[in-house]
């Protein structure tokens, strides 16, 4: 359904109605119906003359949607039950309906304890329903393919070259399509600004495989692939809006991707608006060009990554089986990098589990910390039911008197559970949507597809389930109490039942234990959360945020395809930069710390020689222009830095962090030693210099071994600018950027980020679980606190006869005080005691989370005692201060 | 849906809605916005078909095979291009008749009763 209406509908609008469809209907009928439905409304809405007219429609709209769903929704469920369902049905609605009708009476009644239940239970049930709206859109929904169980992917992950992918092609029996891609960059030039697009070569089956064809115009075909075949591109349907306004005359027009006709090619297709790439910021895809006589680029590059589509009736652990079986073979052929280790890798994995599996954790954890609040919701509410005996004893001792069966009280005491649960839940449904709006800007980028997330039918469904699952719960045990007090006493004495107080109070007592220790747990997790992200904004990043701004430029092929042409203009634009008022420095690498990206190579110390056979240790390789150590603030430790003619003529040289020089020279001087890039010992560069560590990849990770090597010796395309400003980076954003345009206009320019916003990206994922973990547990203390307020306030009124009789006999205010709240705290103190014992049970869920600090660490759990206590005991304190302010005179009198 | 050889008698009465929907279809075949106008017309504004309700009731309608989306669309009017017509199945069309003539026989009867005035004849 992604016709444009062609009416006048503004796209709010459109959209509510639209989100109103997704809610209510299901999915087979808004496909059918969806369209004629809006526009029939659209129609509605140009008959309408007034405001009050409009407000009409709305309301009608609204309520006709949501009454017609529902009923669809019901027709096709009681055609599923009739078929198991037997039929009381007139005799059952009846009663039902007279449940129903007293419950509402009795909640009516008492305004101030329903409002407290409902927010209670709206809190618990929409932090739920939120979270797992995230997890629905995430983790539960398929993939957006057809058929996408049968979607894998295949490994070792880019480690195939285009000869190994073709063979594996020909030789694989297990799947009906094996597909490869490998990401480049693009420069889209000659339409408005330059623009730097992510997309990549794909083989000419890719879109066929996974099961999504062009909208416009068509996939690719094998002869696309083929040596000399015609260049040609397809777009993202984003791409195609953003640059070309959606005009369709664009398929079969030329564009050009790298300047200057380096890479021009035809567009032959556009892709669906609701086509997720395989990798999420893909806009354009090419076809790679599969020569078996381009041997070096063919054999030797092993970058390609594969996904398959495995035969219907085919399981994973046979196609992983056949996987590396071909494996073998290519191995013997022409192993390349196949090394023996990553031979152990080969094999498939469900493409799903691929894309959710890091985040899948992270989620479900945190639907578990929801449902604990939701699970303290829950016994508050069920104390604040009990604590309602009071009143409710009499009442109910009379209708049991009159022959009301306990089985029959059971279930009007459970219906009123029910509607508390159900109207809890309506709100939390209203919380949920707004907490989502909140939540989803907040998510980490690292979650695939969050936007996907949102209030739909499975939502709908899920958040009924937990309010009626979390009525039973916190209905049950005073609906079992309740419907069997002691009914001579009750009715003598004028509902005021001392008698059942002892055996009620442990009751009580027992419920607020469980409420303190699902806090404790709470609390605690998010005490080692907070310490953890705490820690990590510890650890030194090994450069100088502050006052620097970061920006990636890619020069069009086209205009720079020598290595000499880049050299030039780097220099050129680094001196331009420099120029610019308020720089201090600028210089260039070509992958940023912190960006999770890496480059690595294999090296050797010509001084420490590698047998034959053994791999080569791994260095991170990274290419710098000389400013860059200094625009960083990474220290000189021993030797030179770079100099702009290093890598030009005379020797190659290079510096290495310290980590590298400690492991490899622990006892020499490193300056002046020879690094082999081969194991043939051929000396590749001599070490001129040793720099202080930084972290490379993330700030949880240790530093490895580190190679910076000149970029007049090394050209690459694509280069991160980092440049120091006086003041604050921001402010010269623009400047700079006009810097790098009057070099060249047709550079694109990209992620334009502060060093600071690039290190704080890099902890968002602990900072967010962090801050979500803080936010239920002051939830939780928060329900905590009320419940412990609720019963401590409970007892003392039950007690308030007892303690005027004690005042009488002289005790004193405070020692009134002091009984009230040891009395209080007992329950607190056996909470406290389950909590830690259950934290340092499941706390162990939180370790891959968590950095410089350990799942029982002990000043958390001390810290978090401390502070619960104290919450419990001013949670405790009013109602006891009150009890010690009775009056024994007017306590006696209420006889 | 069980699509057991019904005859109309044992599908009647219809709901007010379904008997509405049904008429407005008797002439050819119709879009939901004509039928909807036409429920609210006949009725005086006083039955309004909301647009969920209105294709809820055509989709039972299609399933039970009273109704049937057209193939060919009347006319060539330019703005009605992408809508979806309905028009009623032999078997929708007895169910109206049905339907009416069941109407029909309780106004009889009420005439007969003197509560209402007789209608002219036909």
């Amino acid at each position: 359904m992604n016709a444009k209406a062609n009416t006048s509908a503004s796209p709010a609008r459109q959209r509510l109605l639209a989100a109103l469809l997704r809610l209510f209907y299901p999915r087979f009928f808004r496909d059918t119906y969806g369209r004629e439905i809006l526009e029939l409304f659209e129609q509605r809405r140009e008959e309408v003359r007034s405001l009050r007219e409009t407000i009409s429609l709305w309301c009608r709209t609204i309520g006709d949607i949501a009454i017609s769903g529902l009923r669809l929704r019901a027709s096709s469920f009681r055609r599923a039950a009739r078929k198991w369902l037997p039929r009381r049905r007139e005799e059952v609605s009846l009663s039902l309906m007279a449940d129903l009708r007293v419950a509402v009476r009795v909640f009516l009644k008492a305004p101030g304890f329903t409002a407290i239940a409902v927010v209670t239970l709206a809190l618990g049930i929409g932090a739920n329903t939120a979270i797992f709206s995230v997890i629905e859109g995430v983790v539960l929904r398929p993939l957006p393919y057809p058929q996408p169980e049968e979607l894998v992917r295949v490994w070792p992950q880019s480690n195939f070259s285009k000869g190994k992918f073709v063979r594996l092609q020909e030789q694989a029996r297990a799947f009906s399509g094996i597909s490869g891609y490998v990401g480049s960059g693009f420069t889209l030039t000659g339409v408005g600004q330059p623009e730097e697009l992510n997309g990549g070569g794909v083989a000419s089956n890719h879109f066929s495989v996974i099961g999504v064809e062009p909208v416009l115009g068509r996939g690719f075909l094998p002869e696309d692939a083929a040596p000399g075949g015609e260049r040609v591109a397809i777009l993202s349907h984003g791409l195609w809006q953003r640059q070309f306004g959606g005009d369709p005359t664009v398929l079969g027009r030329r564009i050009e991707l790298g300047g200057r006709g380096a890479d021009s090619r035809r567009v032959v297709g556009i892709m669906p608006p609701y086509y997720r790439p395989l990798a999420s910021s893909w806009e354009l895809w090419v076809p790679f060009t599969l020569d078996p006589d381009n041997g070096h680029e063919y054999e030797d590059n092993h970058f390609i990554r594969l996904i398959a589509r495995l035969r219907p009736d085919v399981t994973l652990e046979e196609a992983s089986a056949d996987v590396r079986r071909i494996a073998v073979l290519l191995l013997k052929d022409n192993p390349g990098i196949f090394s023996r280790e990553l031979m152990e890798l080969a094999g498939v994995s469900s493409l799903h589990d691929d894309f959710v599996g890091n985040v899948e954790t992270t989620l479900w954890v945190l639907l578990g910390a929801v449902g604990m609040v939701l699970l303290i919701a829950c016994t508050n509410v069920a104390n604040l039911l009990l604590a309602r005996a009071g009143i409710r004893e009499r009442e109910i001792a009379i209708r049991l008197a009159l022959g009301a069966g306990r089985g029959r009280l059971i279930r009007q005491l459970l219906t009123e559970s029910i509607v508390l649960g159900v109207v809890g839940g309506l709100c939390g449904l209203l919380m949920a949507s707004w907490t989502l709006l909140a939540l989803v800007g907040q998510l980490p980028a690292t979650i695939p597809w969050v936007d996907e997330a949102g209030l739909n039918f499975s939502v709908l469904v899920f958040a009924l389930a937990i309010s009626l699952v979390a009525s039973l719960v916190f209905g049950i045990i005073p609906a079992l109490r309740y419907s069997r007090p002691n009914l001579r006493s009750s009715l003598r004495e004028g509902g005021r039942g001392s008698s059942a107080g002892s055996s009620q109070h442990r009751f009580t007592h027992g419920l607020v234990a469980v409420e303190v220790g699902l806090s404790v747990l709470l609390v605690v997790g998010a005490g080692l959360l907070l310490k953890s992200s705490w820690h990590l904004q510890q650890v030194e990043p090994g450069f100088t945020v502050e006052g620097v701004l970061s920006l990636r430029v890619h020069p069009p092929a086209g205009h720079y395809s020598e290595p000499s042409q880049l050299r030039s203009y780097y220099r050129d634009l680094i001196e331009r930069l420099q120029a610019v008022p308020g720089v201090v420095s600028a210089g260039a690498i070509q992958l940023l710390p912190l960006v999770r990206d890496n480059m690595g190579v294999g090296y050797m110390a010509v001084d420490h020689p590698i047998p034959p056979g053994e791999p080569l240790p791994i260095a991170n390789y990274r290419i710098v222009t000389p400013g860059y150590f200094r625009t960083m603030g990474i220290h000189l430790l021993k030797g030179r830095t770079l100099t702009t003619t290093d890598g030009l003529d005379g020797p190659a040289v290079a510096l290495i962090n310290q980590t590298m020089a400690n492991s490899v020279w622990p006892a020499d001087d490193p300056i002046g030693k020879q690094i082999a890039g081969d194991a043939d010992g051929e000396p590749w560069f001599t070490v001129v210099g040793v720099v202080s560590d930084v972290k490379q990849q993330a700030l949880d990770r240790d530093t490895r071994n580190e190679i910076y090597y000149p970029y007049q010796g090394d050209t690459l395309q694509t280069m991160y600018l980092t440049v120091r400003t006086a003041g604050d980076p921001t402010s010269l954003a623009a400047s700079i950027q006009d810097g790098i345009r009057s070099v060249d206009p047709d550079v694109p320019i990209s992620r334009i980020r502060t060093m600071d916003e690039v290190l704080q990206a890099s902890t968002s994922d602990s900072t967010f679980m962090a801050l979500l973990f803080s936010v239920f547990a002051a939830l939780a203390l928060l329900l905590g606190a009320v419940g412990i307020y609720g019963v401590t306030n409970y007892i003392v009124s039950q007690r308030t006869h007892e303690i005027g009789i004690r005042m009488t006999l002289g005790a004193a205010e405070s020692t009134v005080l002091r009984s009230v709240l040891r009395h209080g705290m007992k329950p607190v103190a056996l909470g406290v005691v389950i909590g830690i014992l259950g934290a340092s049970a499941t706390t162990r869920v939180l370790a891959t989370f968590l950095f410089g600090v350990t799942p029982t660490d002990p000043a958390t759990y001390s810290v978090v005692v401390v502070s619960l206590i104290l919450v419990a005991v001013a949670a405790a304190y009013f109602p006891a201060k009150k009890a010690s302010r009775v009056d024994p005179m007017v306590a006696l009198r209420n006889e | 849906m069980a699509q057991v050889k019904q005859s109309p008698e044992n599908v009647i009465p219809l709901t007010p809605r379904v008997f509405q929907i049904l008429l407005a279809l008797v002439d050819g075949e119709q879009h939901g916005y004509r039928i909807m106008k036409d429920v609210e017309e006949r009725s005086g504004g006083k039955v309004r078909i909301g647009p969920g309700t209105l294709y809820e009731a055509i989709h039972r309608l299609v399933a039970s095979k009273w109704i049937v989306e057209s193939k060919g669309q009347p006319g060539n009017s330019t703005d009605d291009r992408r809508r979806r017509y309905y028009r009623l199945t032999d078997f929708g069309r007895a169910v109206l008749k049905a339907e009416a003539e069941r109407l029909s026989d309780v106004v009889s009867f009420a005439e007969s009763k003197k509560l209402i005035r007789k209608r002219r004849p036909a």
